[in-house]
């Protein structure tokens, strides 16, 4: 019996190769391409690294969706360049190993020109790296770590802001309008930082804790714990003791949820209190939370509840994502690769190829001024391939929703501060 | 079996050359990689094997060794501007030592807390390198600046990483080879099959378990480094990754442990696997693992001893002639 | 000092959570010898019993965890018919591995089903809290809590006042002696396979109201579980309590007193250092650790 088992996990293992051979040769035409067979003209295909499986599934398929989204309107509409359609080739990219092997996968074996990516900075360090020494065009529509684009690279763009311009984001609503708001001056506010402490967190808290030194706020603690923690109460208590006027927090979705918790339990009631996207601003962390999440304001990509004559298209947009998978969109970040990836097709049309040195080239010279996207966001890279024009917005949870509250061109109410105690949340 | 003129000496032989000759027509650069991955993982769950497979210290935490290494190479590339040739020596003190600290404590847990144990190392390590900023740069990893040259061990092309690595793995089967050989492995086997039995016979156990252990984690240093080199970018989640530690052993369960090519059996099938499987069936996020994990239940039940051990049995059974590598591998499903 | 309380009184809740999660692999460790590395996702299909329960028929996680205790023992059931049995004889290495692919296998099968999002319930006491003075203390944690004590005493009875515990205490000691007195060893293990996964079970029911569930949540839980009942003393239900309550204390001492960043470590340390000076576990009779049975 031992020995008919083994001979048939042989077999087993050996049909598995075969079998994922011919899946893998199916998936092409399943991924994104439903529409490819009308028009009859060429398709163009784009490699397209996300993490779908592990801890990051769930904000790597939402940005996924924006991009796809925006490649179904456009083949919709007719493609681009004269009719061609555009195809995007899923690869699953669970860690930085994965990014870098599929990297290469895309760019030899199916013998494409151009990937988008990624939502973690890990990957896309490491497959813009690939992408950059086989001179094939990577473009970042999601990851915000700076050094992405800091590295100067030829193929790399990025449309989406990076973690320092989150935090300047963060400060320069700080500065603004929360000392009115407290009745303080600006130098006596206590600011708390808390962060989770792996690439997300440590560096949007490294430059949030730069400016706010720039600025000669008053920092009072910095805490990191680690983003799989069960527990946070030391965290709060070690918050508690400092007695903060502001509490701006980096975390994802988990620790998000579970910092506002134990907050909540712990009675620890803060004026102010700032996510940085992430977590804070997705919308299960309302519907774990719900009321008590009311007030919480976030630096992030843009959120539906804004200033639509600042943002033309994001209806046409949330009404797509609702039509196609059923619910409303679950964060920004659907849109934000939505909005770079149709500033991408747009630059394909012009271009009419994926040749990738004829698209860096119309990248650089490519201009669109703030308030004509469906974020809000101009475009202008940089030498170096970044975007200048992006920023983060300030919003802030309302009875369910997220509504942009800063900067004013695309606000559509004021900041409430300071926010209620946790008995009064509503 | 007489000599260098055996049948198998001369199918070694064949593929050995052929190994040496497949840069020259291998130009598709995908295909470089999975080479090269394939070269690297044999090399690393190798060195895993010696520990694990021979010595029969089942450790969990085998990133350990592999991710000092490449984070002491590059720290003094990057920092100190050493060449990571050089820095090679270092890694090898440095996780030579680690692992003697680690196992000097560790080796007196039998069986699954051992094990349990190299996970709580492995870990404690993680959580110090995310840590301690000043030295690491924690989370954020180190990029290291790509300059290309035989000094820094750093290539625009594919074919010089698939030359190290080669010889990289050449050195570990080399090495396994004299232990297979030796009385050294035996003394290995023995603590393996029955750790009582062996300390009985008078071998000194927790010496031997200790040569088993430097020896292993030193090898997973060297392939620290070449990681650290080819891959240019290095952060504590994926070096210190018990996820990746279960990877390395994997490859060694699959292909066969307390073999000497069980390790590169298990790389060629189960490397290109993963790779295929990332990006089959991509229209269910998930159905690519959960496949790869019922298929991992069935196999390893079924087949404990692994490919190798199963082959050779099997063809020996039908009365061929095959000499094997196999010193009582075939044993290690009956040890309790 | 309410400060310090605060933290004392944090730290002993969580522990509460973490006792009631290690108690049922500590039977299974204890019991069927092996390590299951599954044991996270058991939880996180518990989790996700008791969030459909409740949001397609409204049933409250505490009331219907009677309900997903139950599906959870015949999940064990079948889990250690099909699975775990056909390799008992096996080395430790096949075990590992083995329960490793289930983990694999059901964490995507999770989200294959139901995607990656994460989903929670919204109840009243959620987030209710007693307020002492200046501490506060939670009341589903303390819920949690107490019920991880009557689990303890509960299992500690069955074990060693029962005829069927009695028997489950013979094969953890010495199954072939056992098998002699006429046990079924093999009918043994299943129950204690079942067992274990109705207690993770029930710690399912009670940490949805706290926590939320995910196809990966399980991967945060389950190597303080490992932790947590080796440093208790293998198959010591009453060890597994206390090892739970020691880890809650010495994570939330350590995330106040040392950096929340490395109180993960310090648990990881202790628990190195319960294993080389007392492998059995620090509540257990101090046999070597492989030869504890359930006393």
């Amino acid at each position: 019996m031992r020995k008919v088992k083994s001979v048939l996990a042989l077999v087993l293992v050996i049909m598995l190769v075969f079998l994922s051979g011919c899946g893998s040769g199916g998936s092409q035409s399943a991924s994104g391409g439903s529409q490819s067979a009308s028009g009859g003209g060429e398709t163009l295909k784009i490699g397209a690294i996300y993490p779908f499986t592990g801890g990051a599934a769930l904000l790597g398929d939402e940005s996924f969706r924006g991009a796809e989204l925006a490649v179904k309107l456009r083949n919709q509409k007719g493609g681009v360049a004269g009719g061609k359609k555009i195809e995007l080739s899923k690869a699953d990219s669970p860690d930085a190993n994965a990014a870098q092997s599929q990297a290469n996968r895309l760019i030899s074996q199916e013998n494409i020109q151009l990937i988008i990516g990624s939502y973690s900075s890990a990957l896309s360090m490491a497959a813009s790296e690939v992408a950059e020494r086989n001179g094939v065009v990577y473009w970042e529509l999601g990851a915000i770590s700076d050094p992405i684009t800091d590295r100067g690279y030829k193929y790399v763009f990025r449309t989406n802001p990076t973690s320092s311009q989150f935090a300047q984001s963060e400060i320069g609503f700080i500065k603004e309008v929360v000392p009115a708001k407290l009745g303080k001056n600006l130098t006596d506010l206590k600011i708390a930082l808390v962060h989770e402490d792996s690439l997300y967190g440590t560096t949007v808290a490294g430059f949030i804790e730069k400016y706010a030194k720039e600025e000669k706020l008053n920092v009072v603690t910095n805490q990191a714990y680690n983003m799989n923690s069960v527990d946070l109460s030391s965290v709060i208590l070690n918050l508690k003791k400092a007695q903060p006027d502001v509490v701006i927090a980096v975390s994802y979705l988990n620790d998000a949820i579970l910092l506002t918790r134990q907050s909540k339990e712990l009675g620890f009631d803060v004026p102010v209190f700032i996510g940085s996207g992430g977590g804070h601003t997705m919308t299960d962390f309302q519907k774990a939370l719900g009321a008590d999440a009311n007030g919480i304001l976030n630096a992030d990509f843009p959120q539906y509840e804004i200033n639509k004559s600042f943002t033309p298209g994001l209806d046409e947009f949330v009404k797509l994502y609702q039509d196609t998978y059923g619910t409303a969109p679950r964060s920004g970040h659907s849109v934000t690769n939505f909005m770079g990836m149709n500033v991408l097709l747009n630059i394909i049309d012009q271009v009419g190829s994926l040749d990738p040195d004829k698209i860096q080239a119309a990248a650089r010279s490519y201009k669109l001024e703030p308030g004509k996207s469906e974020t809000g966001w101009g475009v202008e890279f940089n030498d170096k391939g970044q975007n200048k024009l992006g920023k983060a917005y300030v919003t802030q949870w309302t009875d369910g929703k997220l509504v942009t509250v800063w900067p004013k061109e695309a606000a559509v109410q004021e900041p409430k501060l300071p926010l209620l105690k946790w008995s009064e949340r509503k | 079996m007489r000599g260098l003129l055996s049948k198998k000496s001369i199918f070694l032989f064949i593929l050995l050359i052929a190994a040496f000759a497949l840069p020259n027509f291998l130009k598709n650069k995908f295909y470089m990689n999975i080479v090269i991955m394939v070269i690297f993982y044999a090399a690393l769950s190798g060195s895993w094997n010696i520990l694990a497979g021979y010595a029969g210290q089942l450790s969990l935490g085998h990133s350990i060794f592999f991710g000092l290494g490449a984070y002491t190479s590059t720290l003094l590339l990057v920092k100190m501007g050493v060449s990571p040739w050089l820095g090679i020596i270092a890694a090898l003190i440095m996780s030579m030592a680690v692992g003697a600290l680690i196992g000097y404590p560790a080796f007196r847990l039998k069986g699954p807390f051992f094990t349990l144990a190299t996970l709580a190392f492995s870990e404690v390590i993680r959580y110090i390198a995310s840590f301690w900023k000043e030295l690491t740069n924690g989370a954020m990893g180190i990029n290291i600046p790509f300059k290309p040259g035989l000094a820094t061990m750093m290539f625009r092309t594919k074919e010089p990483y698939y030359f190290i690595a080669l010889g990289m793995l050449l050195l570990i089967i080399l090495i396994t080879f004299f232990i297979d050989r030796s009385k050294m492995g035996s003394y290995f086997i023995a603590i393996r099959e029955n750790e009582d039995a062996a300390e009985v016979l008078g071998i000194p156990i927790t010496r031997y378990k200790m040569y088993s252990m430097l020896i292993s984690s030193g090898l997973a240093a060297l392939t620290g480094v070449f990681y650290a080199q080819y891959i240019l970018f290095i952060e504590p989640e994926a070096v210190f990754n018990i996820n990746f530690s279960s990877q390395i052993a994997l490859m060694s369960i699959i292909g066969g442990m307390g073999t000497i090519f069980g390790p590169i059996v298990g790389a060629v099938l189960l490397v290109p696997l993963n790779e295929i499987m990332r990006s089959a069936f991509s229209s269910l996020n998930g159905l690519n693992f959960f496949i790869y994990g019922i298929v991992l239940i069935i196999v390893v039940s079924w087949m404990p001893n692994g490919i190798l051990p199963t082959i050779t049995n099997q063809v020996k059974k039908r009365g061929l002639k095959v000499s094997t590598d196999r010193k009582g591998a075939g044993k290690i499903d009956t040890a309790n | 000092m309410g400060e310090i309380i605060q933290v004392l009184i944090s730290g002993i809740l969580v522990g509460g959570i973490y006792a009631l999660i290690s108690m049922g692999l500590n039977l299974i460790l204890g019991v069927v010898r092996i390590i299951n590395f599954a044991h996270g996702e058991f939880l996180m299909l518990a989790m996700y019993l008791s969030f459909f329960l409740y949001s397609v028929w409204g049933l409250d996680p505490y009331v219907s965890a009677l309900l997903v205790v139950l599906i959870l023992f015949v999940f064990g059931l079948f889990i250690q018919r099909i699975i775990i049995q056909p390799i008992l004889n096996t080395s430790a290495t096949v075990k590992i591995f083995v329960t490793l692919g289930l983990s694999i296998a059901l964490q995507n099968f999770a989200l294959m089903l139901w995607r990656a999002d994460f989903r929670s319930v919204h109840t009243a006491y959620q987030t209710a809290v007693i307020n002492v003075g200046t501490v506060a203390v939670s009341i589903p944690r303390l819920i949690a809590f107490i019920v991880a004590i009557i689990v303890a005493l509960g299992m500690y009875l069955f074990l060693n006042k029962t005829l069927v515990g009695k028997a489950i205490r013979a094969v953890a000691m010495e199954k072939r002696a056992a098998a002699l007195m006429g046990i079924n060893v093999k009918r043994i293990y299943l129950l204690a396979f079942a067992i274990g996964s109705a207690i993770v079970g029930l710690a399912g029911a009670l940490l949805i109201p706290i926590y939320y569930v995910f196809p990966t949540v399980g991967t945060l839980f389950v190597l303080i579980s490992f932790v947590v009942v080796v440093l208790g003393g293998m198959g010591s239900m009453l060890g597994a309590f206390l090892g739970g309550i020691i880890i809650g204390l010495v994570e939330a001492i350590a995330g106040v007193v040392i950096a929340p960043g490395l109180k993960e470590a310090v648990y990881f340390i202790i628990f190195i250092l319960v294993l080389l000076f007392r492998p059995s576990g620090l509540f257990s009779l101090g046999k070597g650790s492989e030869e504890v049975g359930l006393k």
